[in-house]
């Protein structure tokens, strides 16, 4: 008997090879997962910050525009981080998931994607707001990645250290975008942001240690040890109380922010000596370096709000 | 079809039902959904976009004015 229609339909279709996931186009909620969403959302918040305790109003197209192109800034860098770290996240039991190392994408598409965000987010910088703002975004974007990304993280355990200025540039960004300038305080708040980044980065590092040495990146728990990564959260933790309480005494904040700067910096510098007189070397034990991470967080997130908080009384009194 | 054993009616119903499952499980439907999806976010943000850059261009002719 001849082979029927059907027949035929079925071997051509059952030949076909099923389709991987990275052959698909990208969905969308994977490239919005390129972003970093968790990560912008605190880069937002400073930006935002930035913005606020500058004393000039922007209208708000400008200002939403502003954050939103710190935003898409970001995300555009930790795409174009991902697109060149992949290998590494596909040996971090933190980062396997992602879309590049879980095979959701393809890597030219991230790669696409953070180029273009990138320029699309200067661009729209430069005509909302003004090219001093635009210039310090794309200098951001490219710090995290070819300073941070391609140079320091693997080569250094310092990565973080100096990397840390990326993470630093957003309110320096909304204060240029609204007023054109870059004074002392926006500068305050950069230093603050870069010398938060070590220690916040290493108390992590410390109870994710196995994860950073299977990818083989130097971080300095890695490379140092614990004693020494401990040793370093205190003393990076000085020049950042000094750089959060400055804006006060120099007059360029109220009693608010300074009041609230201090308590803020007290719990700081309480954890971290905890952290100090820690001698575990099991991650179940590093109860207090966990604390440190997640409270370092909410420190930014408090720090700054008390800033906000404090120079709208100023501009609005 | 005529002369059809009851058997064999079964029989091609049942490929049928795999074959139109076969059908749906195409690669190029999911493409396709993949791409709708993508058509619409990019029409949103693009909508978005539009209305942006008229409330910047708004904003910067009254700081203008």
């Amino acid at each position: 008997m001849p082979p029927s229609l059907y027949d035929t339909r079925v071997t051509s279709l059952e030949a076909t090879t099923p389709l991987t996931t990275a052959q698909l186009p990208a969905d969308w909620r994977d490239l919005v997962a390129l972003t970093k969403p968790r990560v912008m959302t605190l880069v937002v918040f400073t930006g935002l910050c930035g913005l606020l305790a500058a004393p000039v109003r922007l209208p708000f197209a400008l200002a939403f525009t502003a954050i939103l192109c710190i935003a898409l800034g970001a995300g555009a860098a930790a795409a174009l981080n991902q697109w060149y770290e992949s290998d590494i996240d596909a040996r971090m039991k933190r980062t396997a998931n992602r879309p590049l190392p879980g095979g959701r994408m393809e890597r030219q598409t991230a790669l696409h994607f953070g180029v273009g965000l990138s320029a699309f987010s200067v661009v729209l910088m430069g005509l909302a707001t003004n090219a001093l703002a635009a210039a310090i975004l794309a200098l951001s974007i490219l710090f995290y990645v070819f300073v941070y990304t391609v140079w320091l993280k693997r080569r250094t355990a310092q990565n973080i250290v100096i990397g840390g200025a990326a993470g630093a540039f957003p309110p320096l960004i909304g204060w240029a975008a609204a007023t054109g300038d870059v004074t002392a305080l926006p500068a305050l708040l950069f230093a603050i942001i870069f010398l938060w980044t070590p220690p916040h980065f290493w108390a992590l590092s410390l109870f994710i240690k196995s994860d950073y040495a299977a990818a083989g990146v130097p971080m300095l728990p890695v490379v140092s040890g614990f004693t020494t990564t401990r040793r370093h959260i205190a003393l990076y933790t000085v020049p950042m109380i000094v750089a959060a309480i400055a804006p006060w005494p120099l007059g360029l904040t109220g009693a608010i922010y300074g009041i609230s700067a201090i308590m803020l910096n007290a719990i700081f510098a309480l954890l971290a000596l905890r952290v100090l007189a820690n001698r575990a070397d099991d991650p179940a034990a590093m109860k207090p370096e966990k604390q440190l991470f997640t409270y370092s967080i909410l420190y930014l997130f408090a720090l700054f709000g008390a800033l906000v908080a404090d120079r709208l009384m100023v501009i609005g009194g | 079809m005529i002369g059809e054993t009851p058997e064999e009616y079964r029989a091609r119903q049942v490929e049928t039902a795999r074959l139109m499952k076969l059908r749906l499980a195409r690669p190029e439907d999911a493409i396709r959904k993949r791409q709708r999806e993508r058509s619409f976010i990019t029409a949103a943000l693009l909508a978005g976009f539009v209305v942006l850059v008229f409330m910047i261009s708004v904003a910067k002719i009254k700081l203008n004015w």
